[in-house]
This record gives C-alpha cells, structure tokens and sequence, in this order.
C-alpha cells in the first residue's frame, strides 16, 4: 500500500511543479510556488534527520568502545557544544562565528589545501598509468593552463599569458565547445533520469 | 591584526585554528590519529552547524512560527508539510523508515521537476541558441572586425559542442559477432570529441589545482601571521 | 555377344547377366525412377513392422508408409519400435543370396527435408557447402543400380533414418511434441543442455535418452513394459540412459568406424552430421586407438567386402560415391546392432552424456568446463564439413584420424553369427536373416558400464583443481602483508608538500609582491561596468554559496568587488544554498571591511537572508518568492527585513537592482543560472566563481545572449579587478597579497608534474620494456 502512495505523490506533485514551469496560468504557477517552498522546509526536517541519524550511528560506536569511540567522542561533543552555542547565540551569533571560524574554516580550508599535493602526484601518475592520445592532451591542457595562470618570475610569456594568450583561447574556445557539450548532455541527462522518475519507471525514494 | 591586539577569544580562536591547520597539514606524513580527530571534530561542527542554521532559517520561521503563532488558514497552509516533515523524521529509524517514503518521494518528485524545468529553460534553450548564434555575425562580431577569427571560434565551438554531444550517445546496434558498437561516422565524430572533452577536463583539473593552491597559499599565509608574531613576541 | 566385365571383380560376364556370376555385383544398372515411383514402393524386401501407433502430425511419407501397411505391403521400419538385435540381423544378416533389392533414389521429402535443414539447420555455412548433392542425377540414378541388395537394404534403412530425421524436424517445427518433452528425459540429461548447445541439439539428445524397447512387437510392448519402462504416448522410454542397446559383453568396432563416420556425416543431415562430429570428438579426445587387427572374423569380411566394393558402387556421382560408400561402410560396420547412424550416433553422445553427469566433477564442475566441452564438441564439426568425396577412407589424413570416434562406438555393436536363419512364422515367415524372438528376448542385455568419470585430460583437471584451489582460497582470510613505512609515493607526496610549502613560504617570508597582477580581462571588464553602473543605493543581492574550503580564494576573488559594491552604497542581501553561507558571508564582510577599513554593519547595511535548503529547488522557491521564504535576517533581532529595511523595495528578485553570486560549484553556479536568472527580467546576474567552476560557467557568459553577465574568476580574476579599481581595498587586497606565492608555486607545480610525469612515464616503458623480454624468453 505505502509503495503506490509514495509514487503517486512523487508523480503528482512533480508533475504540477513541471507543469508550472511551461503552463502560463497564474494558479499553476503559485500553486508550483506553494509546492516548492514546502519542499524546502520538508529539506530542513530532512537535514535535521541525517544530524540526528550521525549522532545515533556515532553513539553506538562510542558505547562500543575501543579506539574510534575516542574519534565518535569528539564528534558527538563537537556536534553538541556547537547545536549548544549556536542554538543559543543564533547562526551569526558572535561564538557561533567564532566556532566557525576558528574550527570549521581553517579545517575545511586545510583540507583543500592538501589537496594541491595529491593532485600533482595524481597528475604525474597519469604517465605512468595511461599513456594515450587524450591522456597527452589532457596533460598538455593541464601544463598550458596552468602556465598561462601567472607570470613566471614575474615575466608575462608572450602566446601563453594574458588575455591574448594560449590560455585564454584554450579555456575560451576548445574548453567552452567542450563544456557546452557536457552541460547540454548533463541537461538531457537530467531530463532523462528525471522523467524516468516522473513516470514511475525509477522510485529511488525507496518505494 | 597582531596577536598582541586581539581579545582573548579571538586569541584562542586563532591559536585553534592554527593548531588544527597543522593537524590536518600532518595528513602529508600519512594517515594519524590527529587528522582523524580533527575530521571528526570538523564534523561534528559542520552538522550542528547546519542543523541550527535549518532551525533558525526555515523550521522555526517557516513551520513553527506559524502554527504557534499563525492564523488558521497560516496553519492549515503548514499542515501538509508539517505532516510529511513528521513521516520524514521516522526515517532515523530503520524498523519505521518506510512510513517516511511519502516525504522523500514527495521531495524527489519535486527536486525532479525543479531540475527538468530549470535543465529545458536555463541551459538546452539558451544554450542551443547561443551555440546558433556563434556565426551570427549580426550578433555577436566583434566591433574590431576580426571576422574571421570570430568564424573560426564559432565553428570550432560549434564543432566541439556538437561532436562532444556525440560522445554521449551511447545508442549502438547489436552486433553478430563482439560487443554493440556505434557506426562509424558516430564512432569518429565521438572520438573528436573525445579532444574536446580532454581539453576541458584539463582545463577543469588546472581549476580545480589553482583553487587548491590558493587555499594552500591562504592558510601558509595563515600560519605565518600566526607563527611569526609567535616567535618574535608581538 | 560381348563379355561385360564386372565392375568390381572385373571378370567377364555375359551381357545378359545383370549379376556377376562370380561376385554377384550387379553389373547393369538399374532404371532410375522417379521419386514418385519410389515414394510408392515398398522399400526393399526389409520386413514389415508396425509403425507403432498413429501420430498426429506424422509427415507424409509416414502415412504413405502407413497406407501401403494397410494394404498388406511391407511396412517401413519404425526404428524406434525395433530392437537393437533386430536391427542388427536386419541390417546384417540379410542373405547375401537374397535378390538384389530395388534402387532406391532419394524421394522428395528426403530432398525437401535436407534443403530445408540446408536452410534452417544451425550449423555454419561452410558445413552446408560440404554437403554433397542428395538428390542423384540420372546418372547417378543409374549407377545406384549397381548397389547390392544388401546395401540397397542399407540403404532403405537409411531412407528410413531420413525419414526420421524428418520427423525429428518436424518436431523442432513444433509440428510435434517430442519424447523427451513428453517425459521430461531431457531433464535427465541436463548435463548437456547447455546454453552453448543448439537447441536442437538439446532437442536431440533429449530425443536419444528414451531407449524404444521395440524388441517385441508393439501390441507387446504396450502390454508388458518392463519395470523402469514408462509409457509416453505410444512410445515406450525407459528413463534411464541410453545404455540398453548397448552390450558390453559384445565384441565392439572401435577404431575404423571412426575414420567412416566422418565421411558419411557429409552424406547426413546437418543436425545428424552434428551428433556424429560430437560423438567423433568425444571419442577422440578419449584417445582410444583403433585396433584393426582385434576386428572379430566378421566384420574382418566385411571390410574385406567394402574394400572390394569401394571402387564399384558409385551411386551418386564421383562425390557421392565416396559418401554413398561411408555411410554404407558405416551401416555395415557400425550398425550391427543399430543400423542408422542417428543410433550410432546416440549412443555416443548418450555415452557423453552419461559421463557427464558423474566423476570427479559432478555438479560442480565449472561452467566454463563444461563449455569447453562442448565447444570441442562443436569444434569437432569442421572434421564435418571437410568435403570428403576426395579421401579415401584408407587414406585418411592424421588429422582425421586423430578425430576417429573410436570409443564413441565401443559396445555398442554386437556381433551376431546367426547369418542364415529362417524366420519360421509371423509376418516374417520365410524371411531370412531374421532373428527369432526367443533367443534374443531370452538374452537379456545389461547396460553397459561406462566410465563414470568426466572425460578430461590432466591438464584440464590440473586447471580445474587450480581453480577450485583458488575459489577455496578466496574464502580464508589472509594476512595482509604489510605496506612499508616509507615507499616511493610516499616519499615523492612528501617532496611535493615540502617543495609547495617552501615556495609559498618563501614568498611569504620575503613579502614579495613583484609579480604584475593580470590586466584587465572581457569579463572582469564586464562585472566592473556592471557595478560602476549601479545606482546609488542599490540593491544587491548577494549569493555567498561557497564552503569554507575555497574561502581563500573566493574572498581573495570577491573582496574587492564587494568593496566596490560597498563603496557604491549597496544594500547587500546575503543569501547561501549552503548552510555553512551565513557564516560565510559574515566572514567575507568583516574580512572586506578589515582590509578596506569601510565597516559595513548592521541591519542597515546589509541583511544576511540565510539559508536556502533544498539545492535548486530552494533557489526556485526563493526566485519565486522572496519574501516568504527568508522571511527575517540572521540578525540577533531576527529583523522582518522586508519591511524594515531598504529590501522592502524589492517585492521579487526582478526589483534587485544586481544579483551577484560568488560560488565555487558550477552545479550551484548553474542552479543559480538555471533557477533564478529566468526570473531576473533584465536584472544583471554577475558572477564571482573559483577557477574550478570556470570551465563549466564560461559557455554561460559566452553565450549570446549572455545568461551570466560579467565573471570574476578565482585568484587572476580578483587580482585583474584590484588591478583595474587600485582605490579598493586600500591597495591591501588579497590577490595582490597572494598573487606572488601563487606565480612562483604554479611554477613549480607545473616542474613537479612535468619531472614526475616524465620519471613515470620512463618507469612505465622501461617496465613494458622487461615485461616484452620476459615475454620473449618464455
């Protein structure tokens, strides 16, 4: 019983919101207004529905013991004092920024950080893993690219920097015909997978 | 600002923020248990985090501000999400995840059509157009009259964004013998795109490294107003 | 009157005699006639036998059959109703006294059943082209006179067999249920009804299980079946295995049998040459030698006989001949107890199938085994096709010889020395070469005993114990060998941090700002004229959808375009579909007002809407209405910013005055376009966007028209904005700041990449080099 429910609602209410998309009528286009916004306040219950689903998962894991429930400790006091103080304080509350900014920015930024160092390695293992025409053009790309970003010690490489040069009409020309194509193929596909859904042939809400 | 002038908080924060820079910097000596605290911590934060930011910006104003304090008809107009929120939050439990079914189908099923319409309306229209109008030298010539260099880029992106579309046709016939394999001419146009698309992940790959070594460049930046003042006593 | 020498013997002969008179070969031809004429005729002198009950979609030729029965003549054999010792004494013992029997040509549903088996039989098309021409010339017709009585009766045999062949062909036509369907033998034999065999070669076989116990006539066959014997329809089956006919007690043909039925699967269906190609190889791949010498005195004569006989009895044409003459040969040789080849042929591939099921193997014997069984028996096929009009059976190729069927046929032929015997009533009274019921019913035949064990060679079996090694293998946990401390990626991801870090501290240590920021680029152009242009006090509204991550370069990117913005008086509405967006764009202020020294705070100044959730379909909702999804500012007031402040203006995105979207996604950054620029109605959409995003957001502002008005993109795209507008910022702007660190550890990135990717590139060939040698020496 619960499997047609959940597809019929899926169906219906993502058909009216479509409709509202191309339909010029007042109704429809408000009524798809009323339908979406709802779905942005069933996406907040959906998010606080994942936090307390990683507060479980991690509680268990603390009561279990051994060396990762001292990493599930930290999570969970972490996710605490945070829902504490920013609950309190409200999001732009000046502790709820100062957790922010002192935690989670530099973490996250660090964390990008490293990542120039495994891109490099990956880029260079590419030679050693795949030796072919595309992999040579993309590593050539690459090289270009990353050349043409900045001045070498200060001198601007004629053909390569600047708005004349070979970065610029790489990433204006063969990157944008490039993206333009995969943009276009990732609008079909969406339109694919997405009335895929719409008829009811894939149900990835589980029913 | 020098450490010297800030407030303590602020003095804290930054030594906290150094320190976890650090942390997460261990990570080029392999895998420690330090980089694992400091994820952890990072989660734990981002996910309350959010879940208050949720709270403040759309469940308090949204669903509860009006069913406390809203009109009759405010609370009939929350009731259908009020609903559908309170069957989501039994997908926390596994035994009872599928009474929250409705509440997801009714965010995918809308989530799709928002993505169709916004896919039609905001990229295959306007894109298909734009990629009409490369050679529309009415439109879009340069004022400087370098015309053909404005022709050859718009059949070359022309070229590319049609041939890279090819690439991603997938339709093939069965073959007798060996694996469904695309015609030829299919075959060939998909391998010129194939370029375009090298070009442009490599393009992507250079971004992705800059953005990267930018962030490597704020945070060395980072330490070294933190580390130097430090050191010197200022 | 001229002397006619014999064909065979090449004596003289009156020219009268149609016999020679030291021989007996026939020396005149006989008249051909026409398939009408044969299709009426009794077909030789064979005894008649009850067809064995009426069937629905029988061929025509069965019914003709039946009809000339009813009219007292000689009945065609149902060789399904006959026993194997009758068989045997009807194929072999036929007095070679007897009077030559009628010709037979190939009647027409012979022909029509092998073009349409031509047709439709899934073999390939080379083994159709090595089918010799059935159908005989009249000349051929004439020279098929010369055939001996006894052969001819072999021959009618084999007409017999045709027409069971075609009635197994109507079987897969669907005209008729098979046996094997009826009973569901073929279940017993599922060990080779695999994917990989046709199904009409499954069809076969199944056909083959049920052993017809036809040693009786059929009246008693119904009456007394023997226990393990089922009924089907009017068809007697015994569920077991085709073992019945086969006794191995009996002296068997081994070795020459083999190099026959080769020849005479050109002669044969396809559907049969197939079965007699299997059997051929399974015999072979057994590796039995023919043993000519151990052929029982018989059969010593026989091939003493065919020998003779080779030369002479050219029934249909050159090719045909050859082929006329193996499969006689083989009717001769192999078909002492089963005269059809199909017989033959059943009992091989019953015997196959037999061992199958059993040995070592059994039921978990892989599949791919099994394929590769019978893809060899498959593989055996092309012996088939071989033309072999121009071999001579005693000079058959090495490779022909290796194919012999010789175990194929082990114990399934007996030898009879009753030749001579006169039946002495019935409806065979007077006939001779017939068997008497009681001797052959009294000696009862066991099954015979067959290697239970699955024919593999040991190099197959060692593979086979190898991969059974290995599946074990898979289920015991190993021990992970472990990984040293210090391993060459490991050292070579130290050296590309330590070289990064040391360059970008290096500048940072010196301070160095000497690089030239980029000039002024189209886009960067575009975004300034956008925001020169705006009003005084203008609405902003400012998407601040980045993660933290990419913080440093997005404000590095934005500060100074922000500052612009402020320093135009902009109202800002900060807005994020990322919740970490609040913060954010908290950040990104109090970072701009640092640098500038501009304080922007307060409601008054700027509103930070919050969080969207729900990715694009938040983005939608709020185009679509501001002013009830982020109703209050973050502010400690939690501020009603659509009345209280400058926004209340603005009663939709349309009355901002510019969107702005600083966003390191391009999926945001295209939801931003995709959602909420359709509903902007001239407002300009002006992006701030990482490096990363670039590639994917450019075809948006290179379109024409331009869906993203004016881009600033990552660290060169802020540094060519501070360039342009050096009064922002207080010159203190973060690009210039970064802008240095940046040049110098692109470079070395780029040398990083290049050095490593040679140096990999080196490992690789030298490592194809070793492996190619290695290759080589084995």
């Amino acid at each position: 019983m619960k499997i047609p429910v959940a597809a019929a609602i899926a169906i219906a209410f993502g058909l009216v919101v479509l409709a509202g998309y191309f339909l010029p009528l007042p109704e429809l286009v408000s009524l798809r207004t009323i339908l979406v916004q709802w779905s942005m306040i069933i996406a907040s219950t959906a998010l606080f529905v994942g936090v307390a689903n990683l507060l479980r998962v991690h509680w268990f894991k603390l009561r279990k013991g051994g060396t990762a429930s001292a990493y599930s400790f930290l999570l969970i006091a972490s996710l605490l004092v945070t829902l504490v103080v920013v609950g309190l304080y409200g999001p732009t509350g000046s502790w709820s920024l100062w957790i922010f900014n002192s935690i989670q920015f530099p973490i996250e930024s660090s964390l990008m950080a490293i990542l120039a160092v495994v891109l490099i390695y990956s880029a260079a293992r590419l030679m050693r893993r795949r030796m072919d025409l595309f992999s040579l053009l993309f590593g050539m790309a690459v090289l270009l690219v990353l050349l043409g970003s900045a001045p070498i010690f200060g001198i601007e490489i004629p053909f390569l920097y600047g708005p004349d040069g070979l970065r610029s009409l790489i990433v204006q020309i063969p990157a944008v015909a490039g993206a333009r194509g995969i943009l276009l193929g990732v609008a079909l596909g969406t339109i694919a997978t997405g009335l895929r859904i719409l008829i009811g042939a894939d149900r990835p809400y589980g029913g | 600002m020098s450490l010297a002038d800030m407030s303590l908080p602020d003095l804290v924060g930054t030594l906290l923020g150094f320190f976890l820079t650090l942390m997460v910097f261990s990570y080029a000596f392999g895998d420690n248990a330090l980089f694992r605290a400091t994820i952890h911590i990072f989660i734990g934060v981002s996910a309350g985090y959010a879940a208050i930011v949720a709270w403040y910006n759309v469940i308090w104003p949204q669903l509860f501000l009006p069913l406390v304090f809203g009109s009759q008809s405010e609370r009939l107009y929350i009731l259908f999400p009020l609903v559908l929120s309170g069957l989501l939050l039994f997908k926390a439990s596994p035994r009872l995840s599928w009474v929250g079914s409705p509440a997801v189908a009714y965010l995918v099923g809308v989530g799709v059509a928002v993505g169709i319409g916004g896919a039609i309306l905001g990229t295959i229209f306007p894109q298909t157009q734009a990629t009409i109008n490369l050679l529309d030298t009415g439109a879009g010539a340069p004022p400087d009259g370098s015309l053909l260099f404005f022709i050859a880029q718009g059949v070359l992106i022309i070229l590319g964004t049609v041939t890279t579309l090819i690439y991603f046709h997938f339709g093939a016939r069965n073959r007798v013998s060996g694996a469904p394999r695309r015609p030829e001419w299919v075959e060939f146009l998909a391998r010129v795109g194939q370029v375009f698309i090298a070009i442009t992940l490599g393009v992507i790959f250079a971004g992705v490294f800059t953005a990267s070594l930018t962030a490597m460049i704020e945070r060395v930046q980072f330490i070294y107003d933190v580390f130097v003042p430090l050191l010197t006593g200022q | 009157m001229a002397d006619v020498r014999c064909p065979m013997c090449g004596k003289p002969n009156p020219e009268e005699l149609e016999l020679c008179q030291f021989c007996q070969a026939r020396i005149k031809p006989l008249e051909g006639r026409s398939p009408a004429e044969e299709f009426n005729s009794p077909i030789g002198a064979e005894p008649p036998l009850d067809t064995g009950g009426e069937q629905d979609s029988i061929d025509e030729w069965l019914n003709f059959l039946r009809q000339s029965e009813d009219e007292g003549e000689p009945r065609p054999f149902d060789e399904e109703q006959l026993a194997d010792w009758m068989k045997e004494d009807l194929d072999i013992k036929m007095p070679e006294s007897q009077e030559p029997l009628e010709p037979e040509g190939t009647p027409d549903w012979l022909s029509s059943l092998r073009s349409i088996a031509d047709e439709d039989a899934p073999e390939p098309p080379d083994v159709e082209k090595a089918q010799p021409a059935v159908e005989p010339s009249p000349a051929d017709s004439s020279e098929e006179n010369e055939v001996p009585g006894w052969l001819s009766k072999l021959r009618s045999r084999r007409t017999a067999e045709e027409g069971e062949a075609d009635q197994e062909f109507a079987f897969q036509l669907g005209e008729e249920p098979k046996i094997s369907e009826q009973a569901g033998i073929q279940e017993d034999r599922s060990a080779i009804s695999t994917e990989s065999v046709s199904d009409w070669l499954s069809e076969l076989r199944g056909e083959e299980a049920p052993v017809v116990d036809s040693s009786q006539p059929p009246e008693l066959v119904q009456e007394e079946l023997p226990a393990g014997q089922v009924e089907i329809g009017e068809e007697v089956v015994q569920p077991g295995v085709g073992v019945v006919s086969q006794d191995e007690d009996i002296p068997v043909v081994e070795a020459d049998r083999a190099s026959e039925i080769q020849p005479q699967t050109e002669e044969i269906p396809d559907w049969l040459a197939g079965i007699v190609a299997g059997g051929a190889a399974v015999a072979a791949a057994e590796g039995v030698e023919a043993d000519l010498d151990n052929l029982p005195e018989w059969l010593a004569d026989l091939e003493k006989s065919s020998a003779l006989d080779r030369e002479e009895i050219v029934p249909f044409g050159e090719e045909g001949e050859e082929l006329t003459f193996d499969w006689l040969q083989t009717q001769v040789r192999a078909g002492q107890e089963t005269p059809y080849g199909e017989e033959l042929t059943s009992d091989t591939l019953g015997t196959e199938a037999d061992t199958r099921g059993v040995g070592p193997f059994v039921g978990d014997l892989s599949d791919f085994l099994e394929e590769a069984e019978l893809s060899s028996l498959e593989a055996a096929q092309p012996g088939v096709e071989q033309p072999g009009g121009d071999l001579s059976p005693a000079e058959l190729p090495t490779w022909l010889e290796a194919m012999r069927p010789v175990d194929a046929a082990a114990g399934v032929y007996a030898i009879d020395a009753q030749d001579g015997q006169v039946e002495s009533s019935g409806p065979l009274a007077g006939m001779q070469g017939v068997l008497p019921a009681e001797p052959e019913i009294a000696r009862l035949k066991k099954p015979a005993v067959y290697a239970l064990r699955l024919q593999v060679t040991e190099s197959q079996r060692a593979h086979a114990s190898l991969l059974d090694e290995l599946v074990k293998s898979e289920g015991e946990p190993k021990e992970i060998p472990g990984r040293p401390a210090v391993t060459s990626p490991y050292l070579f991801r130290l050296i590309i941090f330590a070289v990064l870090i040391s360059t970008i501290l290096w500048q940072v240590f010196t301070g160095s700002q000497t690089s030239p920021l980029p000039g002024l680029m189209p886009e960067t152009f575009d975004t300034s004229e956008i925001i020169d242009n705006l009003p005084e006090n203008a609405l902003v509204l400012l998407g601040v959808d980045y993660d933290p991550a990419l913080a440093g370069e997005m404000e590095a990117a934005a500060a100074s375009l922000v500052d612009h913005m402020m320093l135009k008086g902009a109202y800002l509405g900060l807005v994020s579909t990322s919740s970490t967006g609040p913060a954010l764009g908290e950040h990104l202020i109090a970072t701009v007002g640092s640098l500038s020294g501009n304080r922007y705070q307060g409601i008054e100044m700027y509103a930070n809407l919050g969080y969207l959730p729900g990715g694009a379909s938040g983005l939608q909702a709020f185009a679509q209405a501001p002013r009830q999804v982020a109703p209050f500012a973050l502010d400690p007031e939690t501020t009603a910013v659509w009345s209280n402040t400058p926004l209340q203006a603005a009663q939709d995105l349309a009355g901002f005055d510019l969107v702005a979207v600083i966003t390191d996604d391009s999926d945001k950054a295209r939801a931003w376009i995709e959602q909420v620029q359709p509903t902007l109605n001239g407002t300009p959409l002006i992006m701030v966007i990482s490096t990363q995003a670039e590639p994917l957001v450019r075809p948006y502002y290179q379109a024409n028209p331009k869906q993203v008005d004016g881009m600033v993109v990552g660290l060169a795209g802020g540094g060519s904005y501070e360039q342009s507008h050096q009064d922002l910022l207080a010159g203190n702007g973060l690009a210039r700041k970064y802008w240095d660190a940046f040049s110098l550890s692109v470079l070395a990135a780029v040398v990083l990449i290049a050095v490593g990717g040679f140096v990999n590139l080196v490992t690789n060939l030298l490592n194809a080099q070793k492996q190619s040698k290695a290759d080589k020496k084995r």
